[in-house]
């Protein structure tokens, strides 16, 4: 791990986070959501690493406890951003972080504010960081952001987000991430509101501004065609932990997880109209369980058409099987088999 | 049968509410309506015992699974399946589609797939047509739609999808914005947007017609 970690910009060691469920007003809570379980991953400068998982797999818990909105569960968890631990910095480190790293969420209609114009929006985080002394400098840096990510001034500036479009809207939320020049981004599943066809420009605009302002990108989603376009690396999730990770080309092209095997194996494809492929398609099982309390052994083991015994027992550790390939299967093994 | 999580009434138990269609359309009694019922989840793999659960207590994919039953109640030559499969997962979107392909089998009807997800047409139709702004653009078969679209916008939305398999390309993408359907534009719905369009195009709209054998075009420009 420690050769891979050279040049990464965050690094993420045993993270954990667990939700008290149920009544904790009175009792002290029996039950807990284990969102995320003892993962560990890093990203590099300049890459953009794709996070996928079906939902409950605890991909956006990840967006948020790198941006401090939940806080790890365990003493043990360490997430570092340029070699420095985040929850222990001075209040300076602090908000040079906070200007380093910005998040794009889901819904452009929800993450902007009605009542304030893009204008405003965009600017907001120039003055909350004191970044800004005159209103020329503002107007500057607002323009330019808006530029970066194909807007038109005149036409977007003094507008309600109400009287933009839903693309326009994911761009201004890119502006408005962009605006402070961070060196960090994390865009929580950005495409999955909008149409096709404006979906593809907003992805482009990713790959776009990661080449022009070198920025890192966090992308969080459930599509793995999307994940894929713009993605150097891949982590699969599947109920708060790691399956697979490594290279994307690696990861669609020879999964080794099962999950991910039949990850790969289910989503539609624009292809399948073109390859006249009757698929052999391994039957998933059952649907995703509850992340209450889960059972010991492999969080996939219920659904996994190949899970022995031991997948009840053992919680697979991730082993390298090819340079920057980890995989978290018992069936899956490089070398000399694990001990746990 | 409706896309939406929440198309069945969470008062009653899933079983009553399935039993109620056939109820009020063939006259029979409630044994016959349950057990009928009980037929219809067996058919799309739920549990007798779950009969008697409430709604919330289904999951996203059984919920559907439910819907479909009692789209199934009557034995109809068509399904219409608005969306079926788009706030559920993957993989469960994966089961969904192989039960309707199998009672599609089985049961001899025909699916009407309405979605926004040309990959999921591409997995399960045989013919496609493609609408914009209230008006259909292309039909014919799945694969000649896919595969050669002869309609500007057809090319540019499969051309804005990222492929799984395929080759690496920088995706295109339509400019502009969907048409006001207030004030729809002159002429060919989709010429402001469209990089082929011409004087014609802005003056009168093209009709539907059979370009090649059994596919569809509106389009003054496609011969």
């Amino acid at each position: 791990m420690s050769a891979e970690q050279e040049g990464s910009i965050l690094s993420v060691q045993h993270l954990t986070v667990h939700f008290p469920y149920g009544n904790t007003l009175i009792l002290a809570p029996k039950d807990f959501v284990h969102a995320i379980d003892d993962v560990s991953f890093f990203v590099k400068s300049k890459e953009i690493l794709g996070i996928v998982g079906e939902s409950g797999s605890g991909k956006t818990t990840i967006g948020n406890v790198i941006v401090k909105l939940v806080r790890p569960s365990s003493a043990s968890s360490i997430v570092k951003f340029d070699g420095q631990n985040i929850f222990s910095q001075s209040p300076a480190q602090e908000r040079s972080y906070r200007r380093n790293v910005q998040m794009i969420f889901q819904d452009p209609y929800d993450s902007l504010n009605p009542r304030s114009r893009v204008m405003d929006a965009v600017s907001q985080p120039l003055i909350a960081q004191g970044l800004v002394q005159d209103g020329d400098s503002k107007m500057r840096m607002v323009s330019n952001a808006l530029r970066a990510v194909g807007l038109n001034l005149a036409e977007v500036l003094y507008k309600y987000p109400h009287q933009l479009s839903g693309g326009q809207r994911q761009r201004v939320a890119m502006a408005r991430a962009i605006v402070a020049r961070p060196e960090f981004i994390i865009a929580d599943e950005p495409v999955s509101m909008l149409d096709v066809s404006v979906r593809s420009e907003i992805l482009n605009l990713m790959l776009d501004l990661r080449r022009d302002f070198d920025l890192t990108w966090l992308f969080i989603s459930h599509d793995l065609a999307v994940t894929r376009y713009v993605s150097d690396r891949i982590m699969v999730m599947y109920l708060g932990r790691v399956m697979e990770t490594g290279p994307t080309e690696e990861i669609i092209g020879g999964p080794q997880h099962p999950y991910t095997q039949l990850l790969v194996a289910t989503v539609p494809a624009i292809d399948s109209a073109l390859e006249d492929r009757p698929r052999a398609k391994v039957k998933v099982r059952g649907e995703i369980p509850s992340g209450i309390n889960p059972a010991p052994g492999c969080r996939f083991q219920s659904r996994c058409p190949y899970a022995l015994e031991e997948c009840r027992k053992i919680d697979p550790p991730l082993i390298e099987v090819k340079p920057g390939h980890n995989v978290a299967c018992l069936l899956v093994r490089a070398g000399k088999p694990e001990k746990t | 049968m409706q896309g939406a999580m929440n198309s069945l009434d969470p008062l009653y138990r899933v079983g009553k509410q399935l039993t109620e269609a056939i109820r009020y359309h063939e006259r029979s009694n409630e044994t016959k309506a349950w057990s009928r019922a009980m037929e219809l989840l067996e058919l799309v793999g739920i549990e007798e015992s779950r009969a008697r659960e409430y709604p919330h207590q289904f999951s996203g994919g059984m919920k559907q699974r439910a819907m479909i039953a009692m789209a199934l109640s009557l034995n109809p030559d068509l399904i219409i399946a608005d969306e079926p499969t788009t706030a559920l997962d993957v993989m469960i979107q994966a089961q969904i589609l192989d039960l309707l392909r199998d009672l599609k089998k089985k049961l001899r009807m025909s699916v009407l797939l309405i979605t926004h997800d040309v990959s999921l047409l591409a997995e399960f139709a045989n013919m496609i047509g493609i609408m914009y702004a209230g008006k259909l653009m292309e039909v014919g078969p799945l694969a000649r739609v896919i595969g050669c679209p002869l309609h500007p916008y057809t090319c540019g939305l499969i051309s804005s999808i990222p492929s799984l398999t395929g080759k690496k390309e920088r995706l295109m993408s339509i400019p502009g914005t969907a048409a006001d359907l207030l004030n729809p534009p002159r002429g060919c719905r989709f010429n402001p947007r469209c990089s082929m369009a011409t004087e014609v195009c802005m003056q009168k709209e093209p009709q539907l017609v059979e370009k090649r054998p059994g596919h569809l075009v509106a389009c003054h420009n496609v011969s």
